[in-house]
Order: C-alpha cells, then sequence, then structure tokens
C-alpha cells in the first residue's frame, strides 16, 4: 500500500495501528490504558476485600469451628491442583504478551490457548467436584445449608463466606476467559504486534488479579 | 482500515520506514514501545510461586514443635500469620514481575498503594470496633438458623427472632449476670480473656438465651 515504500505487502493491523489523535504517543496512550486498568483492579481488590473482611469477622467470632469447618468442608488437594494451574496460566499469558513484544504471533496464540485450558481446568474442577457434591449434600451459605452432618454450629456461616468468595472469583474467571477468547482472536487476526499489544497486556493484568485474589483465597479457605 | 488515512504516512516516516517482513528485536521493539518481558527472570518468578505454594500447604500441617524438652504447640493464630506472610510474599511477585511493576511507570504502584491502603482501613477499623465494642463473642449466630432470625417456640413452631442487635445485647446482659466477675465492665471484660480460649465459654451463656423464652 501507500504507507511505507520499501513495504512489499499490506501492513498488518498491529503495524498500521496508529494511537488516536489525542495521543503524543502510541506509548502515552498505553500507558493511560494501563493506569486506567490498574484503577478498575483496584476496585475488584475492594470487592473482594469485603469478602476477605466478612472472612475476618466470622473467624475472630468462630475460631475453632471456622478451622474444623475448612478442614471438614475442604480438600486441600483440590485448592492446590487449582492454584498450580492458575499459577501456570499467569507465566503463559505472561509469555503471551513477550510473544506479542517480539512479533511471534504463534507464541502469542498457543501461550493463549494453554492460557485458556488452564482456566477451562480451574473451573471444572470448582464446578464439578467441589461445587456439585456440595449442593448435593446440601452444603449450603446461610439459610439453605441442609447436610446432615454438621460438625459445628456455625457451618452454615463458614459456606456462606466460601460459597460467596469462590463463586465470585469463578466468575471472574469465567470472564477472563471470555476476554482471553477474544484475545486470541485479535492474536490470530494479527492486531497485536511489538508495535501494540495494548489490550492484550490489560487483559494479562486482569488474570493476574485473578490470580493473586486465588492466592489468598486458597490458604485461608483450605489450609488454616 | 483499509484506505489509511493520510497522517498514516507523516507518521511512519517520522520513525523510519517498517519492513513488516523483518522481525524485530528486542531492542527495537523497545524503542517501539515500554520494556520487553524478560522470559528466564518470569520463568523463575514462577518456579518461586510453586515453591512457596507447595511451603504454604507444608506449614499448615505442622502442629507443634520441640525445643530441648519443651513441645511448642502451633495454634490457629501462627498458620494464618503464616499463610498471610507467604500469600503476600506471592502477590508481591506476581504484581512486581508479572503484572510488570517493576518495569512501569511508578504512578501504578501509587494506585496499587491506596488499593491497600483502602482494604487496611477497611478490614483494620472493622476488626477494631469489634474488638473496642466487645462484641466478639456475644452476637450469637447459632441462633440464626434455617430460615433466619428465628428460634423454636413452645408449640414447636418457628418465630421470629428478636433480630441481632436485641439478640447481642440479651446475650452480653445474660453472659455478664452468669459470671458475676465481670459484672462491673460490661464493655471491657470480654474480650481480653477471650482471645486466649474462644469456642467453650462464650457458648455457655448463649446456650441458655432461647431456653429462657
Amino acid at each position: 500500500m501507500t504507507t511505507a515504500a520499501s513495504t512489499t505487502r499490506e501492513l498488518l493491523p498491529h503495524e498500521a495501528y496508529v494511537p488516536g489523535a489525542h495521543w503524543r504517543n502510541a506509548q502515552d496512550e498505553a500507558e493511560a490504558a494501563k493506569l486506567g486498568m490498574w484503577l478498575f483492579l483496584g476496585t475488584e481488590v475492594l470487592l473482594f476485600a469485603g469478602f476477605f473482611c466478612a472472612y475476618a469477622a466470622f473467624r475472630l467470632w468462630y475460631p475453632d469451628n471456622w478451622h474444623d469447618a475448612s478442614r471438614y468442608y475442604l480438600n486441600w488437594k483440590i485448592g492446590f491442583a487449582n492454584t498450580v494451574v492458575l499459577l501456570l496460566s499467569s507465566f503463559t499469558i505472561v509469555l503471551a504478551i513477550r510473544g506479542a513484544q517480539t512479533n511471534r504471533k504463534w507464541m502469542t496464540l498457543w501461550t493463549l490457548v494453554i492460557t485458556q485450558a488452564c482456566a477451562a481446568f480451574f473451573l471444572i474442577v470448582k464446578l464439578g467436584w467441589e461445587y456439585a457434591p456440595k449442593i448435593a449434600k446440601g452444603e449450603l451459605p446461610g439459610a439453605n445449608f441442609s447436610y446432615d452432618h454438621a460438625q459445628g454450629p456455625y457451618d452454615h456461616i463458614f459456606l456462606s463466606v466460601y460459597w460467596i468468595s469462590t463463586a465470585t472469583h469463578g466468575f471472574h474467571v469465567f470472564v477472563g476467559m471470555v476476554v482471553i477468547a477474544w484475545a486470541m482472536w485479535k492474536t490470530l487476526k494479527d492486531h497485536y504486534g511489538p508495535r501494540h499489544y495494548t489490550s492484550l497486556e490489560n487483559i494479562g493484568l486482569y488474570w493476574h488479579l485473578v490470580d493473586v485474589i486465588w492466592i489468598f483465597l486458597f490458604p485461608l479457605l483450605y489450609l488454616v | 482500515m483499509s484506505h489509511p488515512h493520510p497522517h498514516t504516512h507523516t507518521h511512519t516516516h517520522h520513525h523510519h520506514t517498517i519492513d513488516p517482513d523483518e522481525t524485530l528485536s528486542e531492542t527495537e521493539a523497545h524503542e517501539h514501545h515500554a520494556h520487553v518481558t524478560p522470559f528466564w527472570p518470569m520463568l523463575w518468578v514462577f518456579v518461586v510461586l510453586l515453591v512457596l505454594t507447595a511451603l504454604t500447604v507444608w506449614t499448615s500441617n505442622i502442629h507443634g514443635f520441640w525445643i530441648g524438652n519443651t513441645h511448642i504447640e502451633f495454634g490457629a493464630t501462627p498458620h494464618i500469620i503464616m499463610a498471610l506472610i507467604i500469600a503476600t510474599v506471592k502477590a508481591v511477585l506476581v504484581a512486581a514481575y508479572f503484572m510488570h511493576l517493576k518495569y512501569d511507570r511508578p504512578m501504578n504502584t501509587v494506585v496499587v498503594g491506596a488499593t491497600i491502603f483502602g482494604v487496611v482501613l477497611f478490614i483494620g477499623l472493622t476488626l477494631a470496633d469489634m474488638h473496642a465494642r466487645s462484641i466478639n463473642d456475644s452476637v450469637d449466630m447459632r441462633k440464626i438458623v434455617q430460615g433466619g432470625d428465628t428460634h423454636l417456640g413452645a408449640d414447636g413452631q418457628r418465630v421470629r427472632g428478636m433480630g441481632v442487635v436485641a439478640r447481642a445485647e440479651e446475650n452480653a446482659r445474660l453472659k455478664h449476670a452468669n459470671n458475676p466477675a465481670h459484672a462491673g465492665d460490661a464493655h471491657t471484660g470480654a474480650d481480653g480473656a477471650h482471645s486466649d480460649a474462644p469456642a467453650e465459654k462464650p457458648a455457655e451463656p448463649a446456650k441458655s438465651a432461647p431456653g429462657g423464652h
């Protein structure tokens, strides 16, 4: 086309990317988008802080029952497996961004595929090995608790905190899968390259946040 | 997009002519955008995160240890503190390396700092308030059972409870009535003694509450 004299083919979308006219340059645009993403992540952290606050308050009230319920209702091996796949997925999405920065489209695409597989593993384990048996046995939050072999008088409160925090987190994993699928499509269509990968980077930030939340949820719910 | 704006022309010329078939080296990519994510440091961070995950599982199973002939019991509080320290180290590694804060403009870290400040205020003030008002054990959630704040009436039917606040006051009153040692200091007596032996003691006065109705 007309963009550069030495060009022998049309420029790919990421090569032809031009920042909005109100930005000095592409880097300012990318940095501003990233700052906005961080502000959004701040609100996400405060959302989960509500659940951690409930955890702290109820744990202060019922320390022994809380500890017993954690050991009785949750299997640390499931939480551990899910922690490992989330950490792996965080690492692979870092490599996806590296792929875009160094103009390796297939590296970006395949690392996103692995990230997506990890997210799917997490949700399948969560729904199939935790939520489904819990629903079947009546290990449900608050007033819905109908499990026959309760270990203590406050089991339903522990399960309330467990369900609301893990379900909200699980929903974030699902949203992550949707936006990562969108990033895979953008990668296929050559929208990410060394000159432009802003949305991929922000999706990465979001995904790491989901990982960080789980890093706290796992020991607090499954281990201590 | 298929017909580039005339501005595109000047823009690309301003930098240098692009040969789209040439793979950019890391230094060239650096010129165009920010810091290029390095491979090996990220791999090491990933390995350290896995090790820390194993460590937090391992520490959660330590129930105590021996110093000479003395056995040190490891209660719930040391376990929570250890788990939180390990989780915080992991989160800092993810934020600094995976989330690129180490390489970014400092404003993003300022946002993170403000967020952490908000979280500390939120949880810290809540716990401080519970502590200061000595309600660590006086709201007995046991009676908030299936169906909400209800209790069994004389005829075996569920009747609406008195509500959480009134119940907290009632429990506190009963607790101090049953325990003459605390009768004088209604607001400061309970929690100091409570934090050491939490579960059994407060359960006693609470149980008597529904019987009283």
